[in-house]
């Protein structure tokens, strides 16, 4: 995915990272798509940038696979939004992931490094 | 596909409108946010910089829906909308074969609507099956129940091991209304007071009798129909407590029943039995059109409810020899009392119409295949785009579904049309679609896409990349065309052996001129006609009346007259012969009628005098008899000055009557019903209250029915004057089932042998034009054009030479199933046989002969060029 040309300093994603962070910050508390990618913007200090395009197809993903549920709700501009949250099972998948994601990170830095242990 | 993942799909499908605006709903709210950050933030165009930030809206929403699982969907739409397309694109094969399956599809419907509203369709009882119809039965023939007998099955079935919950009575009486607007002849009936509850039947308004229902001191109340509380009351509640008059004894109207219940009589109003003691009690040995219903026990079997009859009826038969001996018992499930006479008839024509469809099917089928061979170039073009077989497969039967479905449209519309010409047919019944018939089209929609459909398009697909039809071999078709014509015969020998059959009905002489006749019925009801006199009275003034009526050549009263279904019928004792055992003594039909109504009738007196005026309530009794009671019991000697006793032998039997003259047989039941021994007495010595009227006119019959009521209501106004009918009607109506039956059959036989003819020259021109090139080949070889008609034509003869031999064995199986329904003819009978084969042979060859002569002045260098 290309850095966004707003902000040269920003990050793109890794492929198949993205599911993993709305996973991350539905962790917390029930969201909706725009907060959602505001906070992904927050926690990584604004250096990802979601693609807000790629967003909401990740999001009905999610929910066809049964990792997060959708539900209509009121947002705090008192309009009508969807609101999404972790299901038990994307709870456990969130897990997993992270799980993978850290050993995959720890096995680049350790490859990068270039020392044995 | 998991559950969830098949629940989400299914909800797509089906929520489909209501996720497109969800998704819209969120990108909008998406979009407002992102735009008021951006406005906090200062930026002037803020609205447009969040819609670039976020991509092309219908890109994103498209990505959302592949995501929800909608490709499925879309690509069953896609195939539909090809299918469409590709429909529209052969304007004329499209409808050749809609039309062929609507008539297909509708005939179908049409007549099962009539099995399922006749057959199939629940009574409207609580558990029918558990309900069980008791007649008894006597010299061969089932009669019905006498109300004695009922009370002693009753008082048998409470000993310890009895089978039946519930009996009750049910006996069919005919009433005067009066009291209000036209009087009307209303069927009604004396019930047990457990009648209702024994069916599991409530009122749909107001309640059932009052307790004591079935003594003498039972209260006189009615309960209605919902039809005849519709017609005499407007439908008004305030019809409970009201008053009716039933042959000028009055009812308080007590409850309506529901709209949707019906018992096999029509009865309009339900009165308790009890009122009717004085009559019924003494009746051990009378059967008037009574039955018994009961209900069985759970866990009661109606094998042991038939033995338990058996020995009661066996007991009865001990205790009361003169009335019960020699009478046997009928137990039945109580259906039986509705399906008449049409149940074989009605399975009949179901079959035929599953012929007709059977054959459409394979005239769609065949007219598919040409047509994916004609389409061999675009589905190898998919195919080598990477369309997996599967897909193909699923988009050729997508559109035989689609076809079907069109097909199903006008089918159902056909049906619809159909129906209204069944309605008159299907009396006591109502025809409507309905759940299970649309089920039942439904069913036979896809059964019939899968069978024209699943063929062509397995022969489609497999052919795959590159393989030209060439390779398509004739054999199938050729199969195709054998079945049509065995089906198509199979029809048109059904639609032959009705013709037959009821050519020889009417050709049976009915013993009586049934042209220039007017008859109609009257009913004398109530205390004022109590007297013997005061019918005579009646009698004679309106006859004398209607004799001097313009147009009426001659008038007599009758009872039970040819063909209107009514019957009196009792035992006689013959003067002078041994006496018969109980139970076989004579039992000819009664008639009371007046001189006028032998010549009114055209009934031959073949022996001694017509009755006259001095044959009165005074005189000695005396009777005419048919030929058969007398070529029965008088054989060889002159029947005229013989004498027998009406009923049984006894010491206070005086009724000895006199035979003074022979008359005629008539067809009484029907033309194809066999003649049985009647007896007519003069209606001055044995006055019935419900003489009936006969005229032969000099004028049309029908124009006199308004001058003939009006001389009856001239005598009394308040006297019912019903069916008012010309004696041709009654001759017609009395065929009306094999009527319709010929019809309906010559309809699917004409039906199937067009569709077949279709079919045989479709196989047989695309067979030649396949064969073109070969054809050219011969030709230039010096064959000549004889040489090529024998060769093409040589394989459609054996094509129907194999489909009549196969048709006409398929024949004789089906035929005898249907043998009960003909009348003088045979399902093996040759001449029906012979003639269908030959208009089938006919019709086949015409079909092919087209071609085949196109096949022959081909031009050689045309057909080889064409490669």
């Amino acid at each position: 995915m290309p850095p966004s040309s707003s902000a040269d300093a920003r990050l793109g994603l890794l492929q198949g990272t993205l599911d993993l962070l709305i996973l991350r910050t539905l962790q917390d508390e029930p969201r909706h798509g725009w907060s959602i990618s505001e906070r992904i913007q927050q926690l990584s200090r604004d250096l990802f940038q979601v693609n807000q395009g790629s967003l909401y197809p990740a999001l009905h993903r999610l929910e066809h696979q049964g990792w997060v549920a959708a539900s209509w709700g009121i947002s705090e501009l008192g309009r009508r939004a969807r609101f999404y949250s972790l299901t038990a099972a994307g709870r456990k998948q969130l897990r997993v992931e992270t799980g993978n994601w850290q050993r995959f990170t720890m096995a680049i830095g350790w490859v990068l490094e270039g020392a044995e242990s | 596909m998991t559950l969830r993942d098949l629940r989400l799909r299914l909800r797509a499908l089906f929520f489909h409108r209501r996720e497109e605006t969800g998704l819209r709903d969120e990108v909008d709210f998406h979009l407002a946010m992102e735009t008021r950050k951006r406005a906090s933030q200062g930026d002037a165009a803020a609205a447009r910089h969040a819609e670039v930030a976020f991509g092309g809206t219908e890109r994103v929403l498209e990505e959302c829906r592949d995501a929800r699982g909608l490709i499925w969907l879309d690509a069953a739409k896609r195939d539909l909308r090809h299918g469409f397309r590709g429909l529209l694109h052969t304007p004329v094969f499209t409808l050749v074969a809609v039309v062929t399956l609507a008539l297909g599809i509708g005939a179908n419907t049409a007549i099962f609507t009539w099995v399922d509203a006749e057959l199939l369709r629940a009574l409207p009882y609580d558990h029918p099956a558990q309900l069980l119809a008791i007649d008894e039965y006597a010299n061969g023939r089932i009669v019905s129940d006498t109300y004695p007998d009922f009370v002693d099955f009753r008082a048998q079935n409470q000993r310890p091991g009895g089978t039946f919950s519930a009996m009750a009575w049910f006996q069919q009486l005919g009433f005067n209304l009066s009291g209000a607007g036209v009087p009307e002849v209303v069927t009604g009936a004396d019930v047990s007071g457990n009648f209702f509850s024994t069916l599991g039947v409530h009122p749909w308004l107001g309640r059932e009798f009052s307790p004591g229902a079935d003594a003498a001191t039972a209260a006189p109340e009615a309960v209605l129909s919902f039809a005849l509380w519709q017609r005499q009351f407007g439908g008004s509640p305030a019809a409970l407590g009201r008053t009716l008059n039933l042959d000028d004894r009055a009812y308080s109207v007590v409850g309506v029943l529901p709209p949707e219940f019906r018992d096999y009589n029509q009865t309009d109003v339900f009165l308790p039995a009890g009122l009717f003691l004085k009559d019924l009690a003494n009746s051990r040995g009378s059967h008037n059109d009574a039955d018994i219903l009961a209900r069985l026990k759970p866990g009661a079997t109606s094998a042991a409810a038939a033995a338990q009859i058996r020995a009661g009826m066996a007991a009865l038969a001990r205790a009361y020899p003169a009335s019960n001996e020699g009478e046997g018992t009928v137990v039945r499930p109580i259906r039986a009392l509705f399906v008449g006479s049409d149940a074989p008839m009605l399975w009949m024509l179901l079959a035929a119409v599953g012929l007709v469809l059977l054959i459409a099917c394979a005239n769609v089928a065949n007219l598919l295949l040409i047509r994916t061979a004609a389409r061999q170039p675009e589905l190898a073009m998919r195919a080598a785009l990477g369309a997996s077989r599967a897909r193909l497969t699923g988009q050729l039967l997508v559109e035989s579904l689609l076809l079907a479905a069109l097909g199903a449209g006008g089918g159902i519309i056909l049906a619809v049309l159909a129906m209204a010409g069944l309605r008159p047919l299907a009396t006591g019944v109502t025809l409507r679609l309905n759940a299970p018939v649309l089920a039942f089209t439904l069913g036979l929609t896809v059964l019939a896409a899968l069978l024209f459909g699943t063929l062509p398009a397995l022969r489609a697909s497999r052919s795959g990349v590159g393989a030209g039809m060439r390779a398509t071999r004739t054999g199938r078709r050729g199969a195709l065309v054998v079945a049509e014509v065995a089906l198509a015969l199979m029809l048109a020998a059904g639609a032959g052996w009705m013709l037959k059959s009821f050519s020889r009905l009417m050709a049976v002489n009915p013993g009586f001129r049934a042209q220039q006749v007017l008859t109609f019925g009257t009913s004398l009801g109530g205390p004022r006609y109590a007297a013997d006199i005061t019918r005579l009275d009646f009698a004679r003034r309106v006859l004398a009346r209607l004799q001097a009526l313009p147009g009426v050549s001659v008038a007599g009263i009758g009872t039970a007259l040819p063909l209107s279904g009514d019957h009196d019928r009792a035992d006689i004792t013959i003067d002078g012969v041994p006496l018969p055992a109980p139970g076989h003594f004579p039992h000819p039909d009664f008639h009371a009628i007046s001189p006028g109504y032998l010549p009114a009738l055209g009934l031959p007196l073949m022996r001694g005098r017509n009755f006259n005026a001095g044959d009165t309530a005074a005189s000695p009794q005396v009777a005419l008899v048919n030929e058969s009671l007398a070529k029965q019991y008088w054989p060889n000697q002159d029947p005229i000055g013989r004498r027998f006793w009406l009923g049984h032998p006894a010491p206070q039997n005086h009724n000895l009557v006199t035979v003074v003259g022979v008359v005629g047989n008539t067809r009484q039941y029907g033309l194809n019903a066999p003649i049985r021994l009647e007896v007519y007495q003069p209606f001055e010595q044995s006055a019935s209250s419900h003489p009936q009227f006969v005229l032969r006119t000099e004028v049309p019959p029908l124009s006199l029915s308004p001058a003939a009521a009006a001389a009856v209501h001239a005598v009394d106004a308040e006297v019912p004057v019903v069916g008012a009918q010309s004696m041709d009607a009654m001759v017609a109506a009395s065929v009306a089932s094999p009527r319709t039956t010929l019809w309906l059959l010559a309809i699917f036989g004409g039906l199937a042998l067009v569709l077949a003819a279709i079919g045989i020259y479709g196989v047989v021109a695309y067979a030649a034009q396949q064969r073109a090139n070969e054809i050219g080949v011969r030709m230039a070889l010096g064959a000549g054009g004889g040489a090529i008609a024998r060769l093409v034509g040589g394989e459609s003869v054996r094509w129907i030479g194999a489909g009549l031999a196969l048709g006409l064995v398929g024949a004789l199986g089906a035929g005898h199933f249907i043998a009960s329904l003909l009348f003088g003819v045979t399902p093996a009978d040759v001449e029906v046989l012979a003639t269908v084969t030959g208009i089938l042979l006919l019709v086949g060859l015409l079909a092919s002969a087209v071609p085949v002569w196109r096949a022959a002045r081909l031009d050689p260098w045309q057909a080889l060029r064409r490669e």
